[in-house]
């Protein structure tokens, strides 16, 4: 199965990053944005890439960013935002320091791209949006190139509500 | 060994304008000894020598650990954030400070158990090399020290020796107060990441049969991010 129009490009996520200017990526990578990864770690002008041991410290260090005046921003894969559920928590939920997240959907068959995925058989896959609606963490999904205005939003979202916002990215990313 | 509030002390003393990232037992000491200014004026100098903290006694030491409704309703100094409740989110939390300002000089004031849960933060921060970084660690080898002092998992971990293996520039291990409080200064100067294990004795416990239990202060679950907006502010002012 081609990914075709479910799989957001690298370069448009980069514009996209610059355009809401980004300017730290503190990350666990993700397989489904090893694209986008790809793109960051050859150098974009603007950008520091912080690579941490755990989805904790992402979310930590991402924290004392913005306490300092800075704007990052935080990815990882379904399974990272579950391993660091409690720090978000701490920071996101209980001390309102907005945050936005780039999380891909690891695991999802292809078969399942383009339909719900409380469709897919994979535990990891389905319960990402039950997860987040749970623990009142407000989420989009990025499932076409024409998404990414989301990202936008998302800033704006969790800076007016001082909250985690998230964005699941549900098909690996094109390598262009 | 020192005391905890020696050890907490000599920074509350020598911090100068530089941004404190504290866990719960620090957080409490400082939370005692500090004032409205986030200086600890009440911190006595002995002998002239600068930063040497003697006032503060054993003593007093089950005290300043329990924790003060009045203490933590006013709150931290704007130049201080503690990872409460948050154990382990110390160093990251000082990283991405240390990183956002570098003009600015970031304390932590770390657990051992803490930090334990976070080790992996040691290579963290020593992948980035922050320059502007002094971690401290109180390695007392318990967990809710002065109150039940549970066994960390190990109680000989060998933390400066692990830090300096995973590239902090400078690490070493205090077990004196008054070599903590000459040591302080010269290495708050230095160009880190730098680290320091502070060996403290551990607060007698206080738990016993027929010990009852005190409710935290409501301003415990909610400080962190009172203090974030405030440091937020502080740090803008401070840029501007």
């Amino acid at each position: 199965m081609s990914l075709g129009e479910f799989s957001i490009s690298a370069s448009a996520c980069v514009k996209a990053l610059t355009r809401n200017q980004i300017d730290h990526v503190v990350t666990v990578p993700d397989w489904i944005q090893l694209s986008l990864h790809d793109r960051l770690n050859k150098g974009v002008e603007s950008i520091r890439v912080i690579n941490a041991c755990n989805e904790n410290q992402v979310v930590t260090v991402a924290a004392g960013l913005t306490i300092g005046g800075k704007r990052p921003l935080v990815m990882m894969q379904n399974q990272g935002l579950y391993n660091c559920f409690n720090t978000l928590r701490a920071v996101c939920l209980d001390a309102h320091i907005p945050m936005v997240f780039l999380v891909g959907q690891f695991g999802r068959e292809f078969s399942n791209i383009g339909h719900p995925t409380s469709e897919s058989a994979r535990s990891m896959v389905r319960i990402a949006e039950p997860f987040l609606a749970s623990i009142g963490v407000p989420y989009h999904l990025l499932d076409k190139e024409e998404d990414l205005m989301k990202l936008d939003q998302a800033y704006e979202q969790a800076q007016q509500q001082r909250t985690a916002v998230v964005l699941l990215v549900g098909a690996p990313m094109a390598w262009r | 060994m020192m005391n905890f509030v020696q050890a907490v002390g000599v920074v509350a003393k020598g911090k100068g304008d530089g941004i404190v990232v504290a866990t719960m037992g620090a957080m409490f000491i400082f939370d005692r000894i500090e004032g409205a200014d986030g200086n600890a004026n009440g911190v006595p100098l002995v002998s002239g020598k600068a930063g040497l903290v003697l006032g503060l006694g054993v003593a007093k030491i089950k005290t300043v650990l329990k924790p003060a409704h009045a203490e933590a309703a006013k709150g931290s100094f704007a130049g201080r954030i503690n990872s409460v409740p948050l154990m382990g989110g110390a160093a990251g939390l000082a990283l991405g400070l240390a990183l956002a300002r570098p003009d600015k000089k970031v304390i932590v004031m770390d657990g051992d158990a803490s930090l334990l849960m976070e080790l992996g933060g040691l290579a963290t921060v020593a992948q980035q090399a922050p320059k502007n970084l002094l971690h401290c660690v109180v390695h007392n080898g318990t967990q809710f020290t002065g109150l039940d002092n549970m066994s960390t998992p190990t109680s000989d971990f060998q933390f400066a020796e692990v830090a300096l293996k995973c590239g902090y520039v400078h690490a070493e291990r205090i077990a004196d107060g008054a070599t903590w409080a000459e040591r302080f200064p010269l290495l708050l100067a230095m160009n880190g990441p730098v680290f320091v294990e502070l060996m403290v004795e551990p607060v007698p416990k206080q738990t016993k049969d027929g010990f009852e239990a005190w409710e935290l202060p409501a301003n415990q679950y909610t400080r962190m991010g009172d203090e974030a907006l405030a440091l937020q502010d502080w740090l803008a002012q401070d840029a501007a």
